[in-house]
């Protein structure tokens, strides 16, 4: 954070300039009236809200901004035009009056507080000088982790995360009743429109999505140390298969990677979180206390060497904690990125086949 | 005459954990519901998960009763590094609230599910049940700002799948659903700003601690738009007038399941976070707070009274009716805990409870009803008393109870309210009461002529008593309208612990 | 020594509900279910009578039934006029079942089941407003009343009939809801209960201005004794057939609505309370207003029934004086008048009834001569008109003396005026009816046809006979009511 005069200047520039764009970039969203259009500038927002993110030191939340705002949603965007009409009607002044208002409102009390907000990065700020720096002095001792968000998200913030886990969760089984329940879930073959001149597309794909999975797993155990995780590994995770049912067609991937099996996973996921919690609890811990996570019985048999510094010796169970609770995020991320872009390009191949009917 | 220690009874080991086992035993639930083989397992799933809850919940009702507020650390770190659960009389009594509403739902949906949503998608919609059900427990639970927003997402989520699947009946459904959650979202993502400039002012998430560090902070502008977000936000989430353009369709559209738990929950446990937030995050002497209890929230809560009851009195359909009363009971809740008395609150307190008893009634016999009788509008229930008389039965003891009639649990809240309102010295409010009190007898007497006094027109499809599995949660629900209104120590002694709780040091 | 007190209570309160309950299931055999409604009715009278004489014997009946909230209490206990309204309700149920088996047979009304069955349920609500500890309890009778006696009203099913339900649901719900109800928790606000005490709940506990709101809302709110402006109801349910206007709108309903004043101005504020309170005499005018307005537009009306409702409006307003009047001999007065004026009414009622079911004449013009048909029916007519105007030998002497005197010992011109300006109105506009049809002049006997052989059904007769009969005996006995009633009057200890 504390960094030299002329190059907080510069982040300052870059800062501005970013903020710029996306200014400029949400004006083109509300003015275009092509669907197409708004998504990919959607995408280009997530991307540029990312690289912002990164200037101002947030890496974990630009990573996760990157692959989910940039990535993931908009595949599902583009699959849930295809079921819809490309463009919209221009909506009269009327309508726009009430929205208008609102997002007035919300802005003019927004710059009213930003008035009163500490300077950005300042030490004293009570965000850094509160719960911000205990965290930072006790992270180490308590947890372990090199990384103190991940610290503070897995450990002393789990139960935040098991949280929105279950939300993720929860939206793939909303997405699941919707669209990827009943005979919209049969998916047919591609037919002719993937063609042969696709054959460098498949050849470069069939090198990549073995590199995007391997790069998942290095996110998911980077963890610990640097920017990562199991949201963002949960969504590279689930973008190599993506890839895949985009070059291979969606039946192959359905046939390797079956709906049923995908949604079973978005469960297993979080129960496993929920798991790693009771079992702290059924050892003599609080729910989600890591340190209780394997019975002090079992712990006195594991050789010293394995638990490192005697001082700081339920570190381990930290560790396996957050290695844990990590991957059950990881497998209820992917399955349910995975359940909603079944979903909509379900939902895709039976409209392009009622369009053929027709 | 019940106490509520007496209604206390779980293991001690599992007492030590119950705030948070409350939660994540509706949480597993959830996953191992969606990962059940069938249709019937996974209900059995929603029903044992949820009665675990609710003995969860009555362990933590006893515990505060004896012992005052509970703590529970999640994870062993103590506030405000880790998160804390907090459960006060308050907390306890909206756990025990959302608990046995869960309860009631889930047993219900074992037979009214079948007729609304295809068999295969049970599983999955017990999940979403059971989750947003965890989430509205944690909710109400949580001693952590941040938390509560997780929290409020996972049941909504859940909540606007299950809105959405009652499209099976009625396409109107989905566009109800996607205005649910859009409004919904607009509502969490406005308290989670709010959020962020209190965690700005003060560095902290945990609610005791921003409190204690408010009332030394003083007013600033970060604090004051801090107050505004989380209230406008929690207000849509609240369906607080005129924010409340959501909840009519997400009411009338939605399959039974979830419309008789979000009527006895989901707005209540909205109300139950801002009354946190104005009476204890807050500090007392905030001026903005008070400005806004006096100027805002008690002209809008009564304008909803008097303005959605006359808009209940003019619809057509019965379950709109029922919705847009809820909008007007929240206003005369809301109106209650404006008081910012003891008594004031713990009469909006125990009317919070009696319009949750009395809504999960009327939907669950109207739900009851619609098994066999696809029909919507009033006019199609007309003479359905002859045809299925103990739905029709439990409709009236619920409705009653809506109109304040003596002897049910809705006069007593009535009355309870006309007497904070007058102790208060508010005679505007008492008057708001009183005469919201007539426009709703209106709407319900229009509704209970239709069912038992009108005869139904020659050719009409008749309806058939709903089965027992659906029968015997309502009448249950039903009688205990007509019990709380002969005996109401059970309801008052847990609003007034609430009003203490929340009022602590206030007159 | 209360025992079997309870149990008195309990059996005043089910027996009318009991009835309810059996004439509903036994419905489609009219014998059956009016056999039951006359059993039920000297059962209950023999209950009432019982209760009367224990409350006499200083041996009141108590029952608590159940604490809702706090201070708040279901709970019965008997007082002098509690047991007089008791007995006074259920000795004209049981004299009103007669005339209404002959009325109903007579006119061959539809729907008489929910007749009888609604009947049993607005005695049931009248026994519970009668034998009430408190005002809560009170109110939920007194809800319980209104509502069972809707589909009395609107029994013609036809669109008047709607459209007066719809004015008598309105007015009496609407007034007991914005009014009476927060009266009432206005008082348990102030005293932290509802009980009726002798000399007054309230006493020493409110200030002027609480008790001038208080007394205000109790006495507008208790709509059911149509004080103006909130009479309307009255006159508008006189669409109900004749055996519903002579018990519920002569006796049960209207009276219940007095009977709710004078036990707020007896047990809740207590006379001197009264005194002290300006509301009190700004009510006093508002009731010499109504007696003296409504005897005026008595005099107006041809239809024979709605010149009885204006001229109940008169009568009850006289009711309400008394308990407002500053000294607490104004509520004997009160009491007993409600009591005479109970009997003479019923009477006029079923007078009206009898006229129109031989007949077919609602019309005082109609009526001309019909006496020399119908001699035994326009006798007893003229005995209660007179009752009612309070002349000798008829009860109704008594109650407008002690009344008049009432007003006078405490100077309230303004009551003894309209008290007796009414008085000299009610000569002018019911004794005419009876005299001209006993008398008419000559040469003008055209009318006289009966509707249906043998004119009035017998049951009919004997009804109002039996009542008109009691408006001569209560003359005699009209002192020892008095004394009966002389506890009520009684000071704060």
């Amino acid at each position: 954070m504390i960094a030299l005069p002329s190059s907080l200047n510069a982040n300052l520039v870059i800062g501005i300039a970013l903020l710029v764009m996306l200014l400029v970039v949400a004006g083109a969203i509300v003015r275009t009236r092509s669907l197409l259009a708004a998504i990919i500038l959607f995408s280009i927002y997530s991307l540029v809200s990312a690289v912002w993110l990164v200037v101002m030191d947030a890496a974990d939340v630009a990573f996760t901004e990157a692959v989910i705002g940039a990535g993931v949603s908009t595949i599902v965007l583009l699959g849930a035009i295809l079921l819809t009409r490309g463009e919209v009607e221009k909506p009269g002044w009327r309508a726009l009056v009430a929205p208008a208002l609102v997002c007035a409102g919300v802005g003019g009390l927004l710059i009213y507080a930003a008035a009163g907000l500490p300077a950005l990065g300042d030490p004293a700020s009570p965000a850094n000088a509160h719960v911000g720096r205990a965290y930072l002095e006790a992270a180490p001792k308590e947890i372990g982790a090199p990384n103190i968000v991940t610290a503070v998200l897995a450990s002393y913030r789990g139960f935040d995360t098991l949280g929105e886990t279950a939300v993720i969760f929860a939206a793939g089984i909303g997405v699941a009743l919707m669209l990827g329940f009943g005979p919209h879930a049969s998916p047919l073959p591609p037919a002719a429109t993937i063609g042969d001149h696709h054959v460098v597309l498949r050849v470069s794909a069939k090198f990549l999505i073995p590199l995007i999975a391997l790069f998942a797993l290095y996110v998911q155990f980077h963890g610990d140390l640097g920017a990562g995780g199991g949201f963002q590994a949960g969504v590279i995770m689930a973008a190599a298969i993506i890839l895949h049912a985009l070059v291979f067609g969606l039946r192959d991937t359905m046939m390797a990677v079956p709906p049923r099996l995908v949604r079973s996973i978005a469960a297993l996921g979080v129960l496993l979180y929920a798991g790693v919690g009771v079992a702290c609890m059924l050892n003599g811990g609080a729910f989600l206390d890591y340190d209780y996570l394997f019975p002090p019985a079992f712990e006195k048999q594991v050789p010293g060497w394995l638990l490192g510094d005697p001082e700081h010796a339920h570190h381990w169970g930290q560790h396996f904690g957050i290695l844990l609770i990590e991957l059950g995020v990881l497998l209820t991320v992917a399955a349910t990125m995975l359940t909603i872009f079944y979903g909509f390009a379900g939902r895709t191949v039976e409209a392009i086949r009622q369009e053929r009917g027709a | 005459m019940i106490s509520f220690e007496t209604l206390y009874a779980a293991a001690p080991a599992l007492t030590a954990h119950a705030p948070v086992l409350m939660v994540a035993g509706p949480l597993i639930a959830a996953c191992v519901a969606a990962l059940s083989p069938t249709a019937r397992t996974s209900w059995m799933i929603s029903v044992t998960g949820s009665m675990f809850a609710a003995w969860m919940a009555l362990a933590i009702t006893g515990e505060v009763a004896r012992h005052g507020a509970v703590d529970y650390y999640i994870g062993g770190f103590a506030p405000p590094l880790g998160i804390a659960f907090y459960i006060d009389g308050l907390g306890a009594m909206m756990a025990l609230l959302v608990s046995s509403a869960g309860v009631m739902a889930s047993i219900y949906s074992g037979h009214s599910l079948a007729a609304e949503v295809r068999a295969e998608k049970h599983t999955h919609v017990q999940a979403a049940f059971l989750l947003c059900q965890a989430g509205l427990l944690g909710l109400v639970s949580t001693g952590d700002a941040f938390n509560a927003f997780v929290f409020l997402e996972v049941s909504s989520i859940g909540a606007y799948a299950l809105v959405a699947i009652g499209e099976k009946r009625d396409r109107r459904a989905l566009p109800a659903a996607f205005n649910y959650l859009i409004m919904g979202t607009i509502g969490a993502t406005l308290y989670v700003i709010g959020i962020g400039f209190l965690y700005a002012a003060t560095g902290t998430l945990n609610m005791a601690d921003l409190s204690a560090r408010l009332a030394t902070l003083g007013d600033s502008s970060v604090v004051q738009a801090g107050f505004a977000f989380i209230v406008v936000g929690l207000g849509i989430k609240a369906a607080m007038f005129p924010l409340h353009g959501w909840l009519p369709g997400a009411y009338s559209f939605g399959p039974s399941l979830i419309v008789i738990f979000l009527a006895a929950t989901a707005t209540k446990t909205s109300i139950y976070l801002m009354a946190r937030f104005i009476f204890d995050v807050f500090p007392d002497g905030a001026a903005f707070g008070r400005n806004f209890i006096a100027w805002v929230l008690a002209p809008l809560a009564a304008t909803a009274a008097i303005v959605c009851s006359i808009q209940a009195t003019f619809e057509r359909e019965i379950r709109r009716i029922l919705a847009f009363s809820s909008v007007a009971q929240v206003g005369l809740i809301l109106l209650g805990l404006s008081l910012a008395t003891i008594l004031g609150a713990s009469a909006g307190l125990f009317y919070l409870m009696a319009h949750a008893l009395m809504k999960m009634t009327l939907f669950m016999a109207v739900g009851g009803l619609a098994i066999s009788l696809p029909a919507r509008r009033l006019d199609d229930f007309a003479g359905v008393a002859r045809d299925a008389p103990w739905s029709a039965t439990a409709f009236a003891a619920g409705a009653l109870s809506l109109a304040g009639a003596p002897l049910t649990l809705g006069f007593l809240a009535k009355w309870r309210l006309l007497e904070a309102a007058l102790n208060a010295g508010q005679i505007w409010i008492a008057a708001t009461v009183a005469i919201a009190s007539l426009l709703t007898l209106l709407y319900v007497g229009r509704m209970l002529e239709a069912i038992f006094f009108r005869s139904a027109p020659a050719g009409a499809p008749r309806a058939v008593e709903a089965p027992v599995g659906v029968l015997a949660p309502v009448l249950v629900l039903a009688g205990l309208n007509i019990w709380f209104g002969l005996d109401a120590s059970l309801p008052e002694q847990l609003a007034g612990a609430g009003a203490k709780a929340l009022l602590a040091g206030a007159p | 020594m209360t025992s079997g007190g309870d149990l008195l209570i309990f059996l005043a309160l089910a027996t009318p509900l009991f009835a309810a309950v059996a004439i509903y299931a036994v419905g489609r055999m009219p014998d059956v279910r009016e056999t039951l409604t006359v059993i039920a009715s000297i059962a209950l009278s023999i209950v009432t009578i019982s209760m009367f004489m224990r409350v006499g014997a200083g041996n009141p009946p108590v029952l608590t039934v159940a604490r809702p909230l706090a201070g708040l209490e279901i709970a019965f206990r008997l007082e002098p006029l509690g047991a007089l309204f008791a007995v006074m309700a259920s000795a004209l149920w049981g004299v009103n079942s007669l005339f209404s088996i002959g009325y109903m047979r007579g006119k061959r009304e539809a729907n008489q089941t929910r007749f009888y069955v609604c009947f049993a349920f607005a005695m049931f609500a009248v026994m519970g407003i009668a034998m009430a500890a408190n005002l809560f309890t009170l109110f939920i009778f007194y809800e319980v009343l209104t509502f069972s006696t809707y589909p009395l009203v609107t029994h013609a099913g036809d669109a008047a009939a709607r459209r007066a339900g719809r004015i008598y649901l309105a007015t009496l719900v609407g007034a007991s809801l914005v009014l009476f109800l927060p009266g009432i928790v206005g008082v348990h606000l102030a005293a932290g209960s509802t009980t009726f005490i002798p000399g007054g709940l309230l006493t020493g506990k409110v200030n002027v201005v609480t008790g001038n709101v208080l007394l205000l809302l109790l006495v507008f709110g208790a709509a059911k004794a149509a004080l103006m402006p909130l009479h309307g109801w009255l006159p508008a349910a006189m669409v109900a057939p004749a055996p519903v206007s002579a018990l519920l709108h002569a006796v049960a309903v209207v009276k219940a609505g007095a009977f709710v004043i004078l036990k707020t101005s007896a047990y809740i504020f207590g006379s001197d309370l009264i005194s002290a309170l300006p509301a009190a005499t700004w009510l006093l005018w508002v009731a010499a207003g109504t007696i003296v307005i409504a005897s005026l537009v008595a005099m107006t009306k041809d239809e024979l029934k709605l010149r009885l409702a204006w001229s109940t409006v008169g009568q009850l307003a006289y009711v309400t004086s008394a308990a407002l009047l500053p000294a607490a001999a104004g509520l004997v007065a009160g009491g007993l008048h409600m009591l005479i004026h109970a009997f003479a009414k019923i009477t006029l009622f079923m007078c009206a009834g009898a006229i129109y079911v031989a007949t077919g004449a609602s019309k005082v013009s109609e009526m001309r001569g019909l006496g020399r048909s119908m001699p035994i029916v326009f006798a007893c007519f003229l005995a209660g008109a007179l009752c009612v105007v309070g002349l000798p030998p008829f009860a109704g002497m008594w109650s407008k003396f002690l009344l008049i005197t009432a007003a006078f010992g405490t100077q309230t011109w303004i009551t003894a005026a309209a008290m007796i300006v009414s008085s000299l109105l009610g000569l002018l506009y019911l004794a005419p009816v009876a005299i001209r049809a006993l008398l008419p002049p000559a040469g003008d006997g055209s009318s006289g046809g009966f509707i249906r052989p043998y004119g009035a059904p017998g049951p009919v007769v004997a009804a109002l006979a039996i009542t008109a009969a009691g408006c001569v005996a209560l003359f005699l006995f009209a002192d020892a009511v008095a004394a009966y009633l002389a506890p009520i009057a009684r000071r704060v200890p």
